[in-house]
């Protein structure tokens, strides 16, 4: 099993915000969530990987190439979909299809109309007038019609209703069947990662908090709710973050097997969610309600 | 090279509505101030590069170009091939704006295709000045870059009459075709590929380091 993106020691500052020592390997055939508070810097990482920003130090390689090299070619094998709408607004559908469709060597004219009907695209809509889903759903179909190996999906669930959200990652699932595709999914929304991620890369301030299986941080991760009097100088220092209420405490343990040697018989043990391992880990161990 | 033919195509569709907008702009300006039809080759070929420039960067569409597995380097390229289109554009409306004029005997007199001539090569001059500022400005600055380009768009106007006032050899060449001296429209010409060259070259180092 390959690495589809791999990054090696990445950095990049920006005034008050730096990416610091990126590092990892994005896995071919996999589904990869991307997940972070706001301003951790997953856009920038996938910009980075895009070739829209310029890494200040560090090597970004794609299906195995040097990605300065080699950068309108990978491209060619990737989908981007963007946070924001990127396409010409005053253009309609099927004007902003034909502006795309000559870049790329594998564009399949049939695919597009497969997803054109799917997505219900009126083609003689201009893409200002299509709503946010819409707008979604139209990246989606460029993305998907041009055969590409990687799609790289910044934030592309927020702002999309519970039942096109669904089909979104059903869509996804379907994509990667082929174990050849791969998918790297930005998002803060940690519920859509927990449905179909294969791997969880968690970036905060500008660093990699970690990079598993979203299975192995269920072997990894103890979420702890129990009374205040458990909470003696030892027993936080197992706590990666702690929140603290009149009535208690619930905590995050990193070391899932020490926590629960010490903790099992007395206080209540859980599997902590992606969205309970993510706010511990950015709120410390200073949390008090 | 078929990638900077698709990005031009781009541009044209992107721009096609305003060309729409140029029938009224010949249309007036034919009927109160033919005199000057010439300028009418520099005029609106600067406005379709400005607006597709413009275009470009309104709504994070650089982002979507710099999506596409095209090099930065064709991007910018396109931009200034299609400074020719653009130029073509203007050139067949003046002359078709001629070619009604002289047949409702508005004007008797034949083409000044050498005036034509030289107006239609200000707009690529005028274009390496706007295209370097264009991308170091950005998005941000658009404003800025769109107010300096119809500065030096009126300023051309005024100094293209002054040049004809300072090279007698350039008025000697308009109004009758001959030229003194070889060299100096040599090194005019030479000087025009240059100035045109490094522009191109400018706006590449620019943009290529630049993030979106």
């Amino acid at each position: 099993m390959s690495d589809c993106i791999r990054l090696d020691h990445l950095h990049k500052s920006y005034g008050h915000f730096q990416l610091q020592d990126i590092s990892l390997g994005v896995k071919e055939g996999y589904i990869t969530g991307l997940i972070g508070p706001n301003g951790a810097g997953k856009t920038t990482l996938i910009k980075m990987i895009m070739g829209m920003v310029h890494p200040d130090q560090g090597e970004i390689q794609l299906f195995g190439l040097d990605h300065k090299e080699h950068l309108p070619a990978n491209k060619d094998r990737i989908g981007y979909v963007s946070d924001e709408n990127i396409y010409y607004e005053q253009l309609t559908v099927k004007q902003m299809k034909k502006v795309i469709a000559p870049f790329y060597s594998r564009w399949d004219e049939d695919t597009y109309g497969k997803y054109q009907e799917l997505f219900k695209l009126s083609p003689g809509k201009k893409i200002k007038d299509l709503s946010k889903g819409m707008k979604v759903k139209f990246s989606l179909a460029i993305a998907l019609s041009h055969g590409a190996d990687l799609l790289i999906m910044d934030e592309p669930t927020s702002g999309l209703d519970p039942v096109f959200r669904r089909e979104l990652l059903d869509l996804l699932t379907e994509h990667i069947q082929d174990e050849r595709k791969s998918i790297i999914f930005s998002t803060h929304n940690t519920t859509d990662l927990d449905r179909i991620a294969d791997y969880i890369v968690f970036i905060n301030d500008g660093r990699i908090v970690f990079h598993e299986m979203k299975e192995a941080l269920a072997e990894k991760y103890l979420l702890v709710k129990g009374g205040k009097e458990l909470l003696d100088r030892d027993v936080r220092r197992l706590f990666l973050g702690i929140r603290e209420s009149a009535h208690g405490f619930e905590g995050l343990i990193q070391n899932r097997s020490e926590g629960e040697r010490y903790l099992k018989e007395t206080a209540i043990c859980e599997t902590p969610s992606l969205e309970e391992i993510m706010y511990f880990s950015v709120k410390g161990s200073d949390i008090r309600v | 090279m078929y990638n900077s033919l698709y990005l031009i195509r781009k541009d044209l569709i992107l721009v096609q509505k305003f060309m729409l907008l140029l029938i009224p702009y010949y249309l007036v300006m034919g009927y109160t101030n033919f005199d000057g039809y010439t300028l009418f080759a520099l005029f609106p070929a600067m406005i379709l590069l400005i607006n597709s420039c413009t275009l470009d960067v309104q709504q994070n569409n650089q982002k979507f170009l710099i999506s596409l597995p095209v090099p930065r380097q064709q991007l910018v390229l396109a931009k200034y091939l299609a400074i020719l289109p653009y130029g073509l554009v203007s050139l067949v409306c003046t002359m078709l704006l001629y070619l009604v004029a002289f047949l409702s005997g508005r004007t008797t007199g034949p083409l000044a295709w050498r005036e034509l001539a030289l107006c239609l090569a200000a707009f690529p001059l005028l274009a390496s000045f706007y295209l370097p500022l264009y991308y170091w400005l950005g998005r941000k600055g658009t404003q800025v870059v769109n107010f300096v380009f119809i500065m030096l768009i009126m300023l051309s106007v005024s100094a293209a009459s002054k040049l004809v006032e300072w090279l007698p050899g350039l008025s000697h060449w308009v109004s009758t075709g001959k030229t003194d001296s070889i060299l100096l429209p040599v090194i005019a010409g030479l000087g025009y590929v240059l100035v045109l060259f490094c522009s191109y070259l400018i706006s590449l180092r620019v943009f290529a380091a630049k993030d979106i």
